[in-house]
C-alpha cells in the first residue's frame, strides 16, 4: 500500500525526511496550513527532488461551510493571500448546481497551476444523513467533478473528495443506496479521496466506536469493486483494515488532528492546546503507546518494537523520548509495516492475516497485564475487541 | 418498441420486418410486432450437465450480456428485468454469439411503472435480484439488477446446471427466501479449473447488496476483452 503524509501545521522537516528515508510515497498538502506561495515552492521542491513521489493538494473546501462563523480557524484559507477558490458558503448557496460547478471549476483551475500529480476535487462534508440536502449537494459535486476536470484537458487523474461524518454512516440502508448511486455516475472520476469525519477530534485513531470502521471499510470495498482507486485520508493505524477492504493508499500525519479527520480543527478554539506526549506506534499492539510506556515495556516485551532503523529515534538513554521528526517517521514506518498485512485484491486472505495479528496483540497485552504493568486508556487493549467486532460486521456487510 | 427499433447493440434483439401495429384482441388493444429471426438455440437448451464450457466461452457469454445491459442502460436507463437462459439465443454468428431477447418487461427507471399494482413485480423469480423483491424496489432500481440475473445465468452456463438459489422444482416462497437470505455457493468450488478472477467476478455479480456488484461496466468489459 502507498503511504502518504497528511500535511498539516508545523511540518518542519518531517516530510522531507520521510521522502528521503523512503517511508512515505508522497504528500497531501492541506490548504489551511500552507500559504499559496509556500505551497508552490514546497510542491516544486518535492517534484524536483522526488519526481516520482505523489503530490496532491487537499483544497479543504469543506471548511467553506464554517467560514462565516465567528472565531473560525481558517489559517491560510483566509486573508489577503488566500486561495482564490475559497470563500464562505452557505448550504443554500450550494443547493444551486451552477454554484457547485463554478466552485469545482475554480478549484480545479487553481490546482492546474501546481506541480501536483493528481487533482482533488472539492466537496462538502455530509454531516448528518446520507439522505439529506447535504448529501444531495455532495452528490452534485461528485456528479460534476469529472466534467469540470475534463474542461482543463489535463492528463493528471482526478480524485473526488467524498467526506462523510460518522453520524451519517449510522443508517445502513442509506449508506447502501448512496454507494450504489455514487458508483453509477455517468461521468466518474479516477478515484476518491475518502474522509470520514468525527465530530470529536480528540478520539484515538483506532476508532473504537461501533459500526464506523466496518462501514468505512464497506465504502472502500464498494468503490474498489467498481474499479475506483481510493485514497483514505487521516487513516493512520486503520491502514490494514482499509487496505483489506480495497484501499490502495492511506494518509496520516504527525498530530492527532492529522490522524483523525474532524471539522473541529476549523472551529473556534475552545482553549489552550496541550503539548502532545510523544507516542510509539507498535505493529504488534496495532496501536500507539506513550514513549514512557515504551520505556517501561521494551526490555521485558521486546516484541512490541517494530525493529528496524526507526526504533533508533526512541533511544533508551533518552527515556525512549523521540524528537518530533523521529516520532513522525516511526509512525509512517509502522503504517508501512501494517500495510504489508494486506494481500491486494484478496480481502479474505487479508482478513485472515489481520485476525492472526489481533490474536498476537491480544496475547501480548495479556502478558503485559500479567506482569502487573497497566497501560493508559489510549494505549491499552480496548481496541482489540472492537476491531474484532468491526471486522465481523464488515464481513457481513460485504458478504464475504 | 423503441428499444427494439433503435438500440444499436448487436447483443440485443432487433425488431422484425413486419411493421408493428395495434390490433384488438379479446376486446383489448394490443401491440402486434415481431422480432428478428436469429439462427441458433436457446441458451437453456445449451446448458446441460455434460457440457462444461471453457473460460473463453464463459467470458464470451458474460461479455455479450454485459454489452447488452450497458446498451439498455445507456440508451434509455432501461433494466431488462428478465435475463435468463430462456431469453438468450446462442447463435452461430461471430459478431453476435449470444443475443438477449424478450424486452417485454424491460423497464425505463425514469418512467412510471408498467403496472398499477406496485406490489406486483413482473419477472422470473428464480433469476430475480434480491432488491426487486422489495415493494419499493423502483426507488433504487438500476442495471445492477440485471447484473445479478446475468451472474446467475452465467453460473448455470458454467456449471451445466441450475444455480443453487434458483432450483426449478421448488415453490415460490422457498425460492424467494433463498434469494434473500441464502449465501450462494461459489463458482470456484464448482469449477476450480477456471481462472479465479473470472469466477470471482461472476460470484460478485450474485451479491445480495446491489452496491457490491461491480458498477463500472466499461472497466469490466475492458478486462474481459
Amino acid at each position: 500500500m502507498q503511504i502518504l503524509a497528511q500535511h498539516g501545521s508545523k511540518a518542519g522537516d518531517r516530510i522531507t525526511r520521510g521522502l528521503a528515508d523512503g517511508l512515505i510515497d508522497g504528500v497531501i498538502y492541506g490548504a489551511k496550513d500552507i500559504a499559496p506561495v509556500r505551497l508552490l515552492e514546497k510542491c516544486g521542491e518535492q517534484a524536483s527532488n522526488y519526481p516520482t513521489s505523489i503530490r496532491m493538494f487537499d483544497p479543504q473546501y469543506y471548511a467553506s461551510i464554517l467560514a462565516a462563523e465567528p472565531g473560525v480557524r481558517l489559517g491560510a484559507l483566509d486573508g489577503d493571500e488566500a486561495y482564490p477558490y475559497f470563500g464562505a458558503r452557505r448550504r443554500r448557496d450550494l443547493e444551486h448546481e451552477h454554484r457547485v460547478v463554478e466552485d469545482l471549476e475554480m478549484c480545479l483551475s487553481y490546482q492546474q497551476t501546481l506541480p501536483i500529480t493528481a487533482f482533488i476535487a472539492p466537496n462538502i462534508v455530509v454531516r448528518r444523513s446520507l439522505d439529506s440536502v447535504e448529501a444531495t449537494i455532495a452528490k452534485d459535486f461528485l456528479r460534476n467533478a469529472a466534467a469540470a476536470h475534463g474542461q482543463l484537458r489535463d492528463p493528471r487523474p482526478l480524485f473526488a473528495t467524498l467526506a462523510i461524518s460518522t453520524d451519517a454512516l449510522r443508517d445502513r440502508i442509506e449508506l447502501q443506496n448512496f454507494l450504489q448511486e455514487v458508483t453509477e455516475l455517468e461521468n466518474p472520476p479516477t478515484g476518491f479521496y475518502l474522509l470520514i469525519e468525527h465530530p470529536d477530534n480528540d478520539i484515538p485513531p483506532t476508532l473504537e466506536e461501533p459500526d464506523i470502521l466496518s462501514r468505512w471499510m464497506m465504502i472502500d470495498r464498494v468503490l474498489s469493486l467498481s474499479g475506483f482507486q481510493v485514497i483514505n485520508g487521516y487513516a493512520d493505524v486503520l491502514t490494514p483494515y482499509l487496505g483489506a477492504a480495497g484501499a490502495t493508499t492511506v494518509a496520516s500525519g504527525w498530530f492527532n488532528t492529522l490522524k483523525v479527520f474532524s471539522l473541529k480543527k476549523f472551529a473556534p478554539s475552545s482553549g489552550m492546546a496541550r503539548q502532545p506526549v510523544p507516542r510509539y506506534t507498535s505493529a504488534r499492539l496495532l496501536k500507539s503507546i506513550r514513549h514512557t510506556e515504551l520505556e517501561l515495556l521494551r526490555s521485558e516485551f521486546p516484541e512490541i518494537l517494530n525493529g528496524g532503523s526507526c526504533d533508533l529515534h526512541y533511544e533508551e538513554d533518552e527515556g525512549s523520548r523521540p524528537s518530533p521528526i523521529g516520532e513522525a517517521l516511526q509512525n509512517w514506518d509502522c503504517l508501512r509495516r501494517l500495510g504489508e498485512m494486506v494481500t491486494p485484491g484478496n480481502p479474505e486472505a487479508s482478513l485472515v492475516t489481520i485476525k492472526a495479528a489481533l490474536d498476537r496483540a491480544e496475547e501480548t497485552y495479556a502478558e503485559i497485564g500479567a506482569s502487573g504493568i497497566s497501560l493508559r486508556e489510549r494505549s491499552n487493549n480496548q481496541h482489540i475487541q472492537s476491531l474484532r467486532e468491526e471486522l465481523t460486521a464488515f464481513r457481513e456487510l460485504a458478504e464475504i | 418498441m423503441s428499444l427494439l427499433r433503435d438500440c444499436r447493440s448487436p447483443f440485443v434483439v432487433k425488431l422484425g420486418s413486419i411493421t408493428p401495429a395495434i390490433r384488438e384482441l379479446d376486446g383489448d388493444d394490443c401491440v402486434i410486432y415481431t422480432e428478428e429471426f436469429l439462427p441458433g438455440r436457446e441458451l437453456s437448451e445449451v446448458i446441460q450437465p455434460s457440457v462444461r464450457p471453457d473460460a473463453i466461452e464463459i467470458k464470451r457469454l458474460l461479455r455479450c450480456l454485459l454489452e447488452a445491459i450497458r446498451a439498455l442502460w445507456t440508451f434509455q436507463n432501461t433494466v431488462h428485468r428478465d435475463i435468463k437462459p430462456g431469453n438468450i439465443i446462442a447463435t452461430d454468428l461471430d459478431a453476435r454469439p449470444y443475443v438477449l431477447l424478450d424486452l417485454g418487461i424491460a423497464y425505463n427507471v425514469k418512467e412510471p411503472g408498467l403496472t398499477a399494482k406496485p406490489e406486483f413485480i413482473p419477472a422470473t423469480p428464480r433469476y430475480m435480484a434480491p432488491e426487486m423483491l422489495d415493494p419499493n424496489f423502483r426507488e433504487n432500481l438500476s442495471y445492477r439488477a440485471d447484473l445479478y440475473a446475468a451472474g446467475v445465468t452465467v453460473f448455470e452456463f458454467a456449471t451445466g446446471g441450475t444455480h443453487p438459489l434458483s432450483r426449478t422444482a421448488d415453490d415460490l416462497i422457498r425460492t424467494i427466501t433463498r434469494i434473500l437470505h441464502q449465501e450462494p455457493r461459489r463458482l470456484a468450488n464448482e469449477r476450480p479449473d477456471l481462472p479465479a478472477a473470472l469466477t470471482g467476478l461472476i460470484d460478485q455479480f450474485n451479491k445480495k447488496n446491489p452496491a457490491l456488484r461491480p458498477g463500472n461496466l466499461n472497466l469490466i468489459l475492458q478486462h474481459l476483452a
